[in-house]
């Protein structure tokens, strides 16, 4: 298109018809454009403020006001309550100890719920960390059954298994680092070290660090590969440098518990991921690598459907 | 005993905290220059907000008020360093009353989006990420980048280029509204 003799003939008002819109669509695309630009511009020269610009630890400094600002405003009764709550962690702490003392010995029926992560150390050395909402009952030695979410590093035993009752089945270690998260409808297994074996509705699965497991009694039973290890659960960060998207994706679906669906055809993932997510939702990932990959997905239920990416 | 009735609810003044504590922090730290300094103040303000919400009222903006209170106090604090101890209390107190020449709204969502684009510095990738921070943020030519980096400058150009677009991308449409406003800053 000859734009100047396209403009001149609108002007004139003996353009064609079709050039006319061409040349709206062109004015349209100069205007989103400018404004992106406009937009650039805006943070370009907005950004040297950020010179000496200081991080801040929000959390514990709202830990910190909140603390004081809960005393402040009920002083009246305060004394009470603070008698009160020393009274009940003495209390606590004293049947803790007991608990921890019989436990050593029988270590039956114990049971741990609650509204917040507890880690347990049970007495062969293993370690368990119980999520929130989660419980986890020990029926005897190195047997505990579990509905939730927890994550174990047991102690090794070559003598003795370990073994977890999820819901329609049942793992069994020696020793080794895992991670369960178990309901009635859904179990996901992550393993970070060592072997595990799974038994569910009468299938057998063999884990091997790294692998992802994802079980269900209406659909298939679904392994993946990851990296993730128990210190990206306790840091809530996750760094990829030069990985495939896929590998990304595997990693993330892992991390945040989710199957994933990836595209049948065989298009190359030519795509190489640089970025790191600090204690993000799983909504503000995909928001991150739509930009990043260009990723359409959809999330339904459990289970991340990628439908397309292009790099 | 008159029970003053609540402005702000829990969650509401847990949401103001958590968007405004880092910038308001860094506004009292660009006066003070003393980070510790700098969050006790901000501390005491929300403290304040939250203890004496009677003394507020409904049509009062609160977020102008607080970074009002952030700067003033902050100021206050240097002047009475410089001066000594010779300011009184109540003269202080006098001072530190948010009223005159208040931060307005478009003041304080700059400092919003300031404080976006320091969290979305982080998510670019590392190189794109580290060329947009010696660039912007500590003021190195794009030539010293490239001696620094051992790239070319078409590269940091790049790098430059990509991180903006970016950052545009993760900031959506924050920006927008705020030009829309401030017309005539940018040509």
């Amino acid at each position: 298109m000859n734009l100047k003799k396209t403009i001149l003939q609108i002007i004139r008002g003996t353009g064609a018809k079709e050039e006319q819109a061409t040349l709206n669509v062109w004015k349209d695309e100069a205007e989103e454009s400018l404004k992106a630009l406009k937009e650039m511009q805006y943070i370009d020269e907005l950004s040297p403020m950020l010179h000496n610009y200081q991080d801040v630890n929000t959390q514990k400094a709202w830990t910190k006001i909140h603390g004081q600002e809960q005393i402040t405003s009920r002083r009246g009764n305060t004394d009470f309550r603070k008698i009160a709550a020393i009274f009940l962690v003495f209390i606590g702490a004293v049947s803790l100890f007991y608990l921890a003392k019989t436990t050593n010995s029988t270590s039956e029926n114990l049971v741990y719920d609650g509204n917040k992560t507890q880690s347990v150390q049970l007495a062969d050395g293993s370690d368990i960390t119980i999520e929130k909402n989660s419980i986890l009952t020990s029926k005897g030695y190195r047997d505990v059954t579990l509905d939730g979410n927890a994550y174990f590093d047991i102690a090794k035993n070559p003598e003795k298994t370990f073994s977890v009752t999820i819901h329609g089945g049942k793992v069994i270690v020696l020793g080794t680092e895992f991670r369960i998260n178990t309901s009635k409808e859904r179990t996901s297994i992550s393993v970070t070290e060592g072997k595990v074996k799974v038994i569910f509705s009468s299938k057998e699965f063999a884990l091997t660090a790294g692998q992802f497991l994802v079980l269900s009694s209406n659909e298939q039973a679904f392994i993946t590969e990851h990296d993730i290890t128990p210190s990206h659960w306790k840091s809530n960060i996750l760094v990829f440098e030069n990985k495939s998207l896929k590998h990304v994706m595997e990693n993330i679906a892992a991390y945040y518990d989710y199957r994933l669906e990836w595209p049948s055809t065989n298009e190359p993932d030519a795509c190489k991921i640089n970025t790191r997510f600090d204690d993000e939702t799983l909504e503000q990932v995909m928001s991150e690598l739509e930009i990043l990959a260009g990723i359409s997905f959809e999330i339904s239920g459990k289970t991340i459907v990628i439908k397309s990416f292009k790099c | 005993m008159i029970v003053a009735a609540n402005i702000l609810d829990k969650s509401t003044f847990k949401g103001l905290f958590d968007d405004h504590y880092r910038p308001l922090c860094n506004v009292a730290f660009r006066i003070s220059g003393d980070l510790d300094q700098a969050e006790d103040i901000v501390q005491d303000v929300f403290l304040k907000i939250w203890n004496q919400q009677d003394l507020l009222n409904v049509d009062q903006n609160i977020k102008s008020y607080m970074y009002t209170m952030v700067r003033n106090h902050a100021l206050e604090i240097i002047r009475r360093q410089q001066i000594g101890a010779r300011i009184t209390d109540e003269i202080l107190y006098l001072h530190t009353a948010a009223n005159s020449d208040a931060i307005d709204d478009n003041e304080i969502e700059k400092y919003l989006i300031l404080d976006r684009i320091y969290i979305s510095i982080r998510q670019l990738p590392p190189k794109c990420a580290q060329v947009f921070t010696m660039a912007k943020v500590n003021g190195l030519s794009y030539s010293q980048i490239a001696d620094n980096m051992h790239i070319s400058v078409r590269t940091v150009e790049n790098h430059m280029g990509k991180a903006l677009r970016l950052l545009r991308a993760m900031l959506n449409n924050k920006i927008t509204l705020i030009l829309l406003f401030l017309t005539g800053l940018i040509p």
